[in-house]
């Protein structure tokens, strides 16, 4: 797949897909093999979850879109180095907790089940973890909430953002230097 | 090619070590400037946020290096944790030639005469070490119209009823309020008070050379790339250059001061540009190295005479860590308000700053910088979604809807908010590494509830549909990009470790000169003052240079 769609016509595209509400990236997620942290399992379950906390909507597409797993992964590899250990156990516990309350994983789930499962994430209350896991959870939580958002508000240029999505829902022009207002070419940089 | 000896060493090329590099180099002393970091490039740096010197998540453009620079962080409850440059506790400035002022919000606030002299004016304030400057406003008066004309300051005299007496008018004419900026001054003169445009270290207009500013909307934190922005990396750096007689050593840590038997000093030891070992001697020698770092360095210096470190004898060295607890309020409008041109911070309001019941010092009110994408996704209104749908469709419709108003607060100086020196931890060189700890004053949170009501008053005349504080202060020890008062100066040698010329008590060849000397840190942003301070004190050395060489 390519990681970067500059295109205009690519773009509208895609933007029609998603927010049709047709989730094509997890098969698109199958083929990637360039994962620098995450196993291509994890993959699928933590971009389930950043496409949760910055959902598809009326207004355009959400995480998943913009690629937000590929900043985390690749942040994950080269800044994050304390959060890895934390990540790693985390979407462990994610998956068998799913898995023992609703018999599947949890990227798996419908829409609204994983909602209610990050709900109870963020305040520590998953029935199937202890209260040490249920705070160790929480926190994490918080962690992916943040860094879901640095993949999407912040520059294409560290691997999330793709296509600069979040400027455009905002209605921001992102101007390189004043007096430029377009948008650089990713391919060309 | 750098020489073996110098008149002067300068240890730190940040707001204050260009200047007194600068000043001593146009008198004729030999200057070696010596700085840890190198010239900030903007094509290395370009508008990215996440790696800008105001919202550091994955790196900072202007440094340190995140991994050869940990610091220690010490808890309410006495637990060490190392941090690092991008984690809030760490109290980061920036590492590279002109340091802060490449990449900061460049207001240009002089203090009012009453910051000098808060313990006369206000009394003892239990539980702080709350002092008078041993220097008046009257006698650093001409050292910040110095800095205002030399660096460059944009700003209207006489538009601020409060400010103190000025002998001459800013450089260049001010500039225009932004949309909100409009709004909220129209709003705070219906409630009486007295909104002006904030003074600022930018051209309004071409000055020294360069183009004036293009309201670049990543502007605080990042590099101006038309350099419209005025350092000391754009102005007395390159002039002390110019001189033949400044050279400017990048890549350079110091680790240590040297001293001689007698007790004065000698010159330092530093790790070069390939991590060499290395020592150059001078005549005098001034630490312009930032609150923490420089703080850092006396205490890591120890002799004889000073088994605690340089100047440490009475155990003053490092302690009255301040900073600025920033307080106000936000407001939400059913129009858009901010046009998002930068760098966003246009009017100020200094009612607040003093002479207000009850509250000691006070501070400044002023409209934000703008919050850029990610650090707008941080900062919602109570109750409201901190992830899923309603998050994503707030960000989208409240971009430019939602505005604040904010001010850095006067804080109550604390003996126990510090800086030491851990005893493990140890940086990329080998050398000991800041330990911060300390809590900060109640009463800061008392004074920051005033001050973000005040604001709050302000967003609702202005007609915010809903409203909210955000109060500062409480909580660990202070510092961050304000952060001064550790090296604090003073008459009595048993309570200070400088006096009024940051010559270090008993050192008579070892000057500070940056934030670190100051009593107070003011109800208002510092630079201007640490700018005045570093002419004052370069005055002093070039006048006694003339006679004793300090020997
Ligand atoms: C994003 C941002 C926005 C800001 N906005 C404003 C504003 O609007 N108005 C305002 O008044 N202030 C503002 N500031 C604060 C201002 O930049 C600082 O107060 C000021 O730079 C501090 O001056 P200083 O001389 O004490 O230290 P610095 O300017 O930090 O200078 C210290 C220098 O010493 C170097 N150094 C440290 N240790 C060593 C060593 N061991 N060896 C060699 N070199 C060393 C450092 O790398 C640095 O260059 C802002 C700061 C930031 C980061």
């Amino acid at each position: 797949m390519t990681r970067y769609v500059t295109g205009r016509r690519d773009f509208l595209k895609s933007s029609l897909l998603a927010t049709g509400g047709l989730l094509a990236l997890p098969s698109c997620l199958k083929n990637y093999t360039a994962w620098q942290f995450f196993t291509e399992e994890e993959a699928l379950c933590m971009s389930a979850i950043c496409e949760q906390i910055i959902p598809t909507d009326i207004y355009g597409p959400g995480a998943g879109y913009a690629g937000v797993i590929f900043y985390i992964d690749k942040q994950l590899d080269e800044v994050f180095l304390d959060d890895r250990e934390e990540y790693r156990e985390g979407i462990r516990l994610i998956q068998d907790s799913a898995i023992q309350l609703h018999g599947m994983k949890f990227e798996a789930l419908d829409f609204e089940l994983q909602k209610g499962f990050l709900e109870q994430m963020e305040v520590g209350e998953n029935r199937a973890l202890s209260a040490e896991e249920n705070m160790q959870q929480s926190a994490l939580f918080r962690k992916m909430v943040q860094h879901t958002m640095q993949g999407f508000y912040g520059s294409p240029r560290h691997g999330g953002n793709r296509n600069y999505i979040s400027y455009r829902l905002m209605k921001l022009d992102y101007p390189y230097i004043v007096g430029q207002n377009r948008y650089r070419d990713l391919k060309n940089h | 090619m750098t020489k073996k000896h110098y008149n002067a060493i300068v240890i730190g090329a940040g707001a204050s070590g260009g200047i007194i590099a600068k000043e001593l180099a146009m008198e004729g002393l030999t200057v070696a400037l010596m700085e840890r970091g190198d010239w900030q490039v903007f094509d290395k740096h370009p508008t990215d946020e996440l790696i800008s010197q105001r919202t550091s998540v994955l790196d900072s453009v202007s440094g340190p290096d995140w991994k050869k620079n940990p610091r220690v962080y010490v808890g309410p409850d006495g637990k060490r944790e190392i941090v690092r440059p991008g984690d809030g506790r760490y109290s980061p400035l920036a590492a590279v030639v002109g340091s802060g002022t490449v990449t900061y919000g460049a207001m240009a606030w002089r203090f009012m005469e009453e910051d000098f002299k808060l313990k006369s004016e206000y009394g003892e304030v239990k539980g702080s070490t709350l002092d008078d400057w041993p220097i008046s406003y009257t006698e650093l008066e001409p050292y910040y119209e110095k800095a205002e004309w030399e660096i460059g300051v944009a700003g209207q005299a006489g538009a601020n009823p409060f400010e103190a007496p000025r002998n001459k008018p800013y450089p260049m004419p001010p500039f225009e309020y932004n949309r909100d900026g409009e709004i909220f001054s129209a709003a705070a003169e219906r409630l009486g008070m007295h909104p002006f445009p904030i003074p600022m270290l930018r051209n309004s207009v071409p000055y020294n050379d360069r183009p004036a500013c293009i309201r670049n909307r990543t502007c605080v934190g990042f590099q101006c790339p038309v350099d419209g922005k005025n350092g000391t990396q754009n102005t007395v750096i390159p002039k002390a250059i110019s001189t033949g007689n400044c050279d400017l050593i990048v890549e350079a840590k110091v680790a240590e001061i040297l001293s001689r038997p007698n007790g004065n000093v000698k010159g330092v030891r530093y790790y070069d540009a390939n991590d060499r070992e290395k020592t150059i001697t001078a005549d005098i020698v001034i630490v312009t190295a930032s609150a923490t770092e420089s703080a850092r360095l006396m205490l890591n210096s120890k002799t004889d005479l000073f088994p605690n470190g340089l100047g440490n004898n009475n155990d003053w060295v490092g302690r009255n860590l301040q900073g600025h607890a920033y307080t106000g309020a936000f407001g939400i409008f059913d129009h858009d308000i901010k046009s998002y041109a930068g760098p966003g911070a246009t009017m100020g309001i200094c009612d607040f700053n003093h002479h207000n019941p009850g509250i000691i010092g006070g501070g400044l009110i002023c409209n934000e910088f703008n919050r850029l994408p990610y650090l707008f996704s941080q900062t919602r209104p109570p109750g409201e979604p901190s992830w899923g749908k309603g998050h994503k469709e707030f960000q989208i419709n409240n971009l430019k809807r939602m505005a604040g108003l904010h001010g850095p607060i006067q804080e109550m100086p604390m003996f126990d908010s510090r800086v030491t020196i851990d005893p493990e931890v140890r940086d990329h060189w080998g050398i000991p590494v800041v330990a911060l700890s300390g809590q900060r004053h109640p009463l800061d949170r008392v004074h920051c509830q005033f001050l973000s009501k005040k604001a709050e008053e302000i967003l609702k005349e202005a007609g915010a549909v809903r409203t909210w504080l955000s109060v500062g202060g409480g909580g660990g020890p202070s510092g961050h990009q304000h952060q001064n008062g550790t090296l604090r100066m003073g008459n009595d040698p048993k309570t200070s470790v400088v006096n009024k010329y940051g010559q270090v008590h008993d050192i008579d060849n070892l000057f500070v000169s940056d934030a670190s000397v100051f009593v107070t840190g003011g109800g208002f942003n510092p630079v201007l003052t640490i700018m005045a301070v570093a002419y004052h004190t370069a005055g002093y050395i070039v006048k006694n240079w003339k006679g004793t060489r300090f020997r």
